[in-house]
């Protein structure tokens, strides 16, 4: 009896419990965010119609579609959150809210027209103490114009203070005085358009308005203003004219104007091969562009970016480099050489990349004048190709066309890097580590697991002296990048190892 | 604890359950939390898998700015959880909140992700204080990785729900156990208590109580001990009545001889030895009444002895006829006071065996002499001897007052003497009876009341002549 009375009470608890077992899929849910973002997203929910769809512009200085900004200067951040109404294709609404005694409250809303917010920067343009907003609409439809619409804020209002049409914008402290300027393209500017301009619109009495006209010649790309020396910023950009290939410039703030400091004469630009640092003209500050020949001529459009990590943005120079075959059928080889501007009058030479097989990779520096590159090439009907960078001493007064001569007839590798199918790579293992070569794979997070890319690529280090002797071979064994290098310089970092606990799959 | 059957039985099946149910525990418990964590993920990947293959066919060559607003924008409303796209550096560019961050996410499915493959990781988030999942997918634009989608739940509820029901299915396990021990004390109190009233009741009995009586509950192990202890209570109440009646009977018997030994003795005393006849009478009467007590003596005494086991058979090859002979030789010579003839029929075969020639004398002595009491004056007895195969049947009978069929079973059971009146130690036959024993042979008693009764003592023959007796069994049957 006591028995059956246990046995019935257990089954009745059995029932109770089983009876709230959820499924994994129900007990699914966002992490919930432990910071300010949190009560944010709660603090705009009551502010937005039903259905709203929170939208982030396309560049910004940043990218949320809620943020804090004091926009009044009155030392309290206002919420400033951009979204769509699902009823309307063509709005794009901003909404201010202030923050009065704790609790949040609707201060103003911007209805744009547009499909897309392009740009929504807030900074200040006309009162170092306060911060504007810019908002950039973009109308749908790849180069149809877009607005620019700049709104003050004060009194818990906005009010347009400026407005125009742009096909590019980059906004920032040019001159240094606190307060950024706009910089922008018009549109309707391209290669057969010689109206191309970049304009810039800064502060004028109080008011914004054109600071300066640049007059280029061809199609402005990558516009963008950021650190360009230690002391002050640049707007940096690449123009692709009709004329030659294509130059970038550099606008700075010099002697109380805005100048292209990239006037690079003829004599400089030669002796770029050398990866030295080069000297600079005088800051061509001429509103017409195409006014001089000293120019920093590019053979192919690179964004100018920061390569190094310190905060300046380095401007990049195509840079062709030694080759193994002297066969002028073969194209070229060409290394991003990356250079930083010292205020004055000269690049510095940080750094070169060469772009192979999605690896940017970073030439190390006392190599520069000693080797040559095997470009990649495909042997017979296997599948695997291969590049190499070769031992090969260049001397300062022989010319780019005699480099193949001045090579060794002892080949002497540097580096060796090879791509190959996972099969092949299968076979090759297990012969180079019965050799004990030294050899690094650049893809190896996904290699050893099934499904991983069908290609490896694989770094071959070099090992002897090649048969070099004497001061070559002193010379050689300088060069010889060790694994550390390597791994470096195709940017694989060592922590990509600890991945134990993730699950990869082929996508 | 683990000296009772109670104690033991609590521990074993104690343990055997604990082993079991921790066990499926075990089980149970990964299988629950595989299901959760697994089905968790697949659910998640799933989504990110979805959303990044959309993004990648329809929206390549956008910027990743352009497609994270299109993920922000087109998430699934009521989205269970928090997508981010992530750039290259593992930066925040949107998440489902609407915000962007410049902090870098570093966990390997990131990695994996920026490597084009689909990752996943769970782990404890700092930035979320709590313990999350994340599955990211490459935002692929022209065969080019440009970002991750990464979706992301807290693992915190599925902790929560298995945690519940590893709880739940701990609980049941230790109610399952709690159970098995209260069953295990049922049973155990099924077995030991009868055993216990068998314990009593053995008590009583070896006090002395006859009278108590187990009283058998079920058809089982414990039932059979119960009977076994019962009849053996029965037996024990037998033979203690049976040593009574030999006290008496015994003290009896001893009596007798020592009354008539006291009276001559006191008649010659009083009398003096002058009468010489009276004195030669009184003195045949206490020598004959004091060779009855050493007999009865000796009696004990051997009884004792085949009691003890101390009696130890001089066997030599004999043949039994010689032995049957010289008895019919001796019972004929010396007549008994009671008239009674002794008429013998032998073998003619030999009857060669191995034995001690001396105690087979005594058993048939005690059974001529026994049936020479039972008969009536001036009857007659008959011992027949006949061989069969390799046995002899040696068979003593009177036309006597039979045996009662009650006292038949216990006839030759040492001190029992039936109910008859006529004097003796009851011991003969029980003596005769272990004589033969140790020979090899039974002995057996058929009697009918007021008919008679035959004693018949089977023996083995020697072996080593078998061949030629066989032979000979075959030209002429047995008598």
């Amino acid at each position: 009896m006591k028995a059956l009375k246990i046995a019935g009470l257990l089954s009745l608890l059995i029932a109770g419990g089983c009876g709230r077992i959820a499924s994994p899929g129900d007990l699914l849910h966002a992490p919930n965010l432990a910071n300010e973002e949190q009560s944010l997203y709660r603090a705009v929910q009551p502010f937005l119609p039903a259905g709203y769809q929170l939208t982030t512009p396309d560049q910004s200085d940043q990218g949320s579609a809620i943020r804090l900004a004091d926009l009044d200067g009155d030392g309290t951040e206002e919420l400033i959150v951009s979204y769509k109404k699902p009823d309307t294709d063509y709005e794009i609404n901003v909404l201010i809210l202030k923050q009065s005694k704790g609790a949040w409250q609707k201060a103003d809303q911007i209805t744009g027209s547009g499909i897309n917010l392009d740009y929504l920067g807030i900074k200040p343009l006309t009162d170092s103490s306060s911060s504007d907003l810019l908002l950039g609409y973009e109308g749908g439809g790849v180069g149809l114009p877009k607005e620019l619409h700049v709104y003050a804020y004060s009194g818990g209002k906005t009010r347009s203070i400026y407005q125009s049409s742009y096909d590019q914008i980059a906004v920032g402290d040019l001159i240094g005085s606190g307060l950024s300027q706009i910089a922008v393209v018009p549109p309707g500017g391209d290669a057969e358009n010689s109206r191309s301009r970049i304009e810039i619109v800064g502060v004028k009495n109080g008011k914004l308005g054109l600071l300066s006209d640049n007059r280029t010649d061809g199609t402005v790309l990558n516009i963008r203003i950021g650190r360009a020396s230690a002391k002050q910023n640049g707007l940096f950009a690449q123009v692709l004219g009709s004329t030659r290939s294509g130059y970038s410039i550099l606008v700075a703030w010099k002697n109380g104007k805005f100048a292209n400091v990239l006037s690079l004469p003829s004599e400089s630009y030669d002796r770029r091969a050398y990866r030295e640092n080069l000297k600079l003209g005088p800051p061509d500050s001429d509103s017409d562009l195409t006014a001089t020949e000293n120019k920093w001529w590019i053979d192919y459009p690179v964004d100018s970016r920061d390569i190094d990590g310190d905060g300046i943005t380095e401007v990049v120079l195509p840079n062709p480099i030694p080759t193994a075959e002297s066969d002028s059928a073969s194209p070229k080889l060409w290394t991003d050489s990356y250079y930083r501007w010292d205020g004055d009058r000269e690049m510095i030479f940080v750094e070169d990349r060469l772009w192979q097989w999605g690896y940017d990779l970073r030439i190390p520096k006392r190599w520069t004048g000693f080797y040559e590159v095997e470009p990649p090439k495909t042997e017979n009907d296997q599948e695997s190709s291969e590049m190499r960078f070769l031992y090969a001493p260049l001397s300062e007064n022989e010319s780019e066309t005699t480099e193949g001569e001045n090579a060794t007839d002892i080949e002497a590798p540097l580096l060796t890097l090879r791509q190959m199918t996972t099969a092949e790579w299968m076979q090759l293992q297990p012969m180079l580590d019965s050799r004990e070569g030294r050899y690094i794979v650049l893809n190896g997070a996904a290699q050893t697991l099934p499904g991983s890319p069908a290609t490896v690529t694989l770094a071959l280090l070099p090992e002897g002296n090649a048969g070099l002797s004497g001061e070559q071979a002193k010379q050689y064994a300088e060069l010889m990048p060790t694994e550390a290098e390597v791994r470096a310089m195709t940017g694989i970092e060592t922590v990509e190892e600890e991945g134990a606990e993730s699950d990869v799959e082929k996508h | 604890m683990l000296k009772s059957i109670r104690g033991r039985l609590l521990l074993q099946i104690g343990l055997l359950l604990l082993t079991i149910i921790l066990l499926l525990e075990a089980v149970f418990a990964a299988a629950v939390s595989t299901y959760y964590f697994d089905s968790a993920r697949q659910i998640v990947q799933s989504r990110a898998v979805t959303a990044a293959t959309l993004s990648n066919q329809f929206m390549e060559g956008y910027t990743l700015n352009e497609r994270a607003r299109y993920i922000l924008e087109n998430l699934v409303p009521g989205e269970s959880s928090r997508v981010e796209v992530l750039d290259l550096q593992g930066r925040t560019v949107v998440d489902s909140y609407g915000f962007s961050s410049s902090r870098r996410t570093r966990t390997p499915d990131v990695r994996v992700a920026q490597q084009g493959g689909v990752g996943s990781y769970s782990g404890y988030s700092k930035a979320f204080k709590q313990r999350i999942m994340a599955v990211s997918s490459p935002l692929v634009s022209y065969g080019e990785v440009i970002g991750t989608l990464r979706f992301s739940v807290s693992t915190e509820p599925l902790y929560r729900e298995v945690a519940k029901l590893i709880g739940w299915a701990i609980g049941i396990g230790a109610a399952m156990l709690l159970l098995g021990f209260a069953l295990s004390l049922i049973i155990a109190r099924r077995i030991v208590g009868p055993i216990k009233e068998l314990t009593a009741i053995s008590r009583k009995m070896a006090t002395g109580d006859f009278t108590a009586k187990a009283v058998r509950k079920h058809d089982d192990e414990v039932g059979m001990l119960t009977d076994s202890l019962n009849h053996m209570n029965e037996e024990l109440a037998k033979s203690e009545k049976m040593k009574n009646d030999f006290i008496s009977t015994v003290s009896h018997e001893l009596r007798t001889p020592l009354t008539s030994i006291k009276g001559w003795g006191e008649t010659l005393v009083i009398g003096g030895l002058d009468d010489e006849e009276t004195t030669m009478l009184g003195l045949n009467v206490i020598t004959g009444e004091t060779n009855r007590l050493i007999g009865l003596v000796e009696d004990l005494l051997d009884f004792s002895k085949y009691q003890a086991g101390e009696i130890r058979m001089r066997s030599v090859p004999v043949d039994l006829n010689n032995l049957l002979s010289q008895l019919d030789l001796q019972y004929s010579m010396a007549s008994n006071k009671r008239g009674v003839v002794l008429l013998t029929k032998l073998s003619d075969e030999p009857l060669p065996m191995h034995a001690d020639l001396n105690r087979l004398k005594q058993v048939f002595v005690n059974l001529i002499d026994n049936a020479i009491k039972f008969s009536d004056p001036n009857g007659e007895i008959r011992m027949v001897a006949s061989r069969k195969d390799l046995e002899v049947h040696v068979a003593v009978q009177d036309d006597g007052e039979g045996i009662p069929a009650e006292d038949l079973e216990r006839i030759g059971q040492r001190f029992y003497k039936g109910s008859s009146k006529m004097s003796g130690s009851g011991l003969g036959l029980a003596i005769s009876k272990e004589i033969v024993r140790l020979h090899g042979g039974r002995l057996k008693i058929e009697s009918e009341y007021g008919v008679g009764t035959t004693v018949t003592v089977t023996l083995p023959l020697a072996v080593d002549d078998s061949a030629e007796k066989a032979e000979a069994a075959e030209q002429e049957p047995p008598i």
